[in-house]
């Protein structure tokens, strides 16, 4: 049993890309364990459609505790099972809500423990033409990059690259990235998914 | 704050190395740090943790590597665990962007004459393994025919059997492993042999299997049984010393216990290996360690009659300690007690 643990600021997606890529895994209802920062569990049960409808949102900080999915798959003649792990989205400062600083150090608590990271990015807030790296990453993704590199298992996820205007090549990005394992993905649309998950499934 | 002095605390390093401390986060849920604070307190925390466990684990394999390297002759094995030492390091590096790697299989086959060294090495290179987390114990079983056959039909593959659960995470050493195979088609031996060769399928990754033995009867063992030979990636021929490197074994030896030869001492020395080359059932460095340890008693015997003594005359072997003819008897009949035991 693998767990796996979606990070990242607020806002890039990562809530949407649990649901969808369970989704995508074939799974019709997503049974959701919310662990709150006491290590309370519940138990929620949803179908994509509803979970997208009631977990996601365009607000920051959707999502206040670590949501799991467990997701059975069979290796050969057994059975293997992967826990995709969301959090609470991270952002740098203070936070003037104790319950969400609670719940930020959740997931920080998660990230420690967590057997593969996938870091994920937002490709629409990185992008700066004026420089010559045309994406920049901000200090709290290079902290969980550097982070996740000295542990062995780490994934970079560049999400949203649906909105990725056509003359920034994708070349370029991994270009800059290279030596880190990366996926260009979509939430929303699927893209990328099929392999994250040939990479999630070595792993596991 | 520097979590890394903080949390150095006296946990065993496997415990440490999951488990979070909760407190690190403390902070960050008062509201007194930023996140950005918090994950390089994270880092400075996962770093001392690493940082502890590596260096151990290198100092150790630097003084495993040293002790190796301190026995005397043996290239064939140095260039082998520097090959052994190579592949896995390069193995932990394609982990990190998984790519496929393959499980170390390491059995091996030791073959070589009495006293050249195939214990000694086995011993250390569990040590080694274990430094370098290929086996998890690296611990030492030692067995002959005698632990392994049984007395009845079906004793043998469960006595066999038990032995290999005892190795598991270590090395099982079968010593003259060529025993199994002698007595013909009725024998037990056999069985033994199956059981181990179905064991290192099972568990390729979780145990080394040595076999070891006399160079003659192991070529023998290993026609008997055609698919055996295959199984064992790692072949090493441990070769006779020469007189050189038996009188450096010697120094070496007598080094280790704060003694030394006297000039006329090492002379003789010489001239009884030179001799012993030549002989059969001659036991190479055994032979040299059982003569050290009785010219140590010898001189012992010699000294204690004096009423003073001095710190160089405790420390010197005369010519006079070096003895041979009481040591040709007990060797004399240990191999004819070998020969009977055989039968």
């Amino acid at each position: 049993m693998r767990n796996c643990l979606v990070i990242g600021k607020t806002n890039v997606g990562k809530t949407l890309f649990v649901i969808n890529f369970a989704a995508y895994l074939g799974i019709k209802k997503i049974r959701f364990t919310l662990v709150d920062s006491l290590g309370r569990q519940h138990f929620r049960e949803y179908t994509p459609e509803l979970a997208r409808k009631y977990l996601t949102g365009g607000k920051p900080h959707h999502t206040r505790c670590l949501q799991n999915v467990t997701i059975k798959f069979s290796v050969g003649k057994g059975q293997k099972k992967l826990i995709l792990t969301d959090s609470t989205g991270l952002k740098d400062g203070i936070h003037p809500k104790e319950e969400i600083r609670k719940a930020m150090a959740q997931t920080l608590g998660a990230l420690v423990e967590a057997d593969l990271i996938m870091h994920m990015v937002d490709i629409s807030q990185m992008a700066d033409l004026g420089q010559e790296n045309f994406f920049t990453l901000e200090l709290i993704d290079r902290q969980i990059m550097d982070f996740g590199r000295e542990r062995s298992s780490y994934l970079l996820l560049i999400n949203k690259i649906d909105l990725l205007q056509s003359h920034i090549s994708r070349e370029k990005i991994k270009q800059q990235f290279s030596g880190i394992p990366l996926f260009l993905v979509s939430s929303v649309t699927g893209e990328g998914f099929p392999e994250v998950k040939s990479y999630v499934w070595n792993f596991v | 704050m520097d979590f890394s002095k903080r949390f150095k605390v006296s946990k065993a390093p496997e415990e440490r190395d999951k488990k979070v401390d909760k407190r690190m986060f403390h902070g960050l849920e008062r509201g007194e740090i930023t996140v950005t604070q918090a994950l390089r307190n994270i880092k400075d925390y996962d770093k001392s943790i690493s940082d502890i466990n590596q260096e151990n684990s290198t100092e150790n394999i630097a003084l495993i590597l040293q002790e190796l390297n301190q026995l005397i002759g043996l290239e064939r094995v140095k260039t082998l665990v520097k090959e052994a030492e190579a592949y896995i390091e390069i193995q932990r590096r394609r982990q990190f962007y998984n790519l496929i790697n393959e499980p170390l299989v390491l059995h091996m086959i030791f073959t070589g004459n009495p006293g050249t060294g195939k214990t000694t090495v086995a011993r250390i290179l569990g040590e080694l393994f274990k430094a370098m987390k290929v086996i998890p114990k690296g611990h030492l079983v030692e067995v002959e025919r005698a632990d392994l056959v049984g007395e009845y039909i079906g004793h043998t593959a469960q006595r066999t059997r038990e032995q290999i659960k005892k190795a598991i995470g270590g090395i099982l050493f079968v010593d003259e492993a060529y025993s199994l195979a002698r007595g013909g088609q009725k024998d037990f031996g056999k069985e033994a042999i199956d059981t181990m060769v179905k064991a290192m399928e099972d568990y390729k990754t979780e145990f080394v299997l040595i076999l070891a033995g006399y160079p003659r009867e192991m070529a023998h063992f290993l026609s008997v049984n055609p698919g055996l030979k295959s199984r064992f990636p790692i072949h090493l021929d441990f070769p006779d010393y020469c007189q050189e490197e038996l009188l450096e074994i010697a120094e070496l030896m007598l080094k280790n216990r704060q003694y030394r030869m006297s000039e006329e001492a090492t002379l003789f020395l010489k001239g009884v290996l030179y001799e012993k080359d030549r002989r059969k059932n001659f036991s190479n460095a055994r032979f040299v360690r059982n003569l050290i340890e009785q010219s140590i008693r010898r001189q012992a015997l010699r000294l204690v009659k004096k009423k003073e003594t001095t710190r160089e005359e405790l420390m010197l072997i005369a010519r006079e300690d070096i003895r041979l003819e009481e040591l040709e008897e007990v060797e004399e009949e240990l191999t004819f007690e070998k020969l009977f035991g055989d039968w």
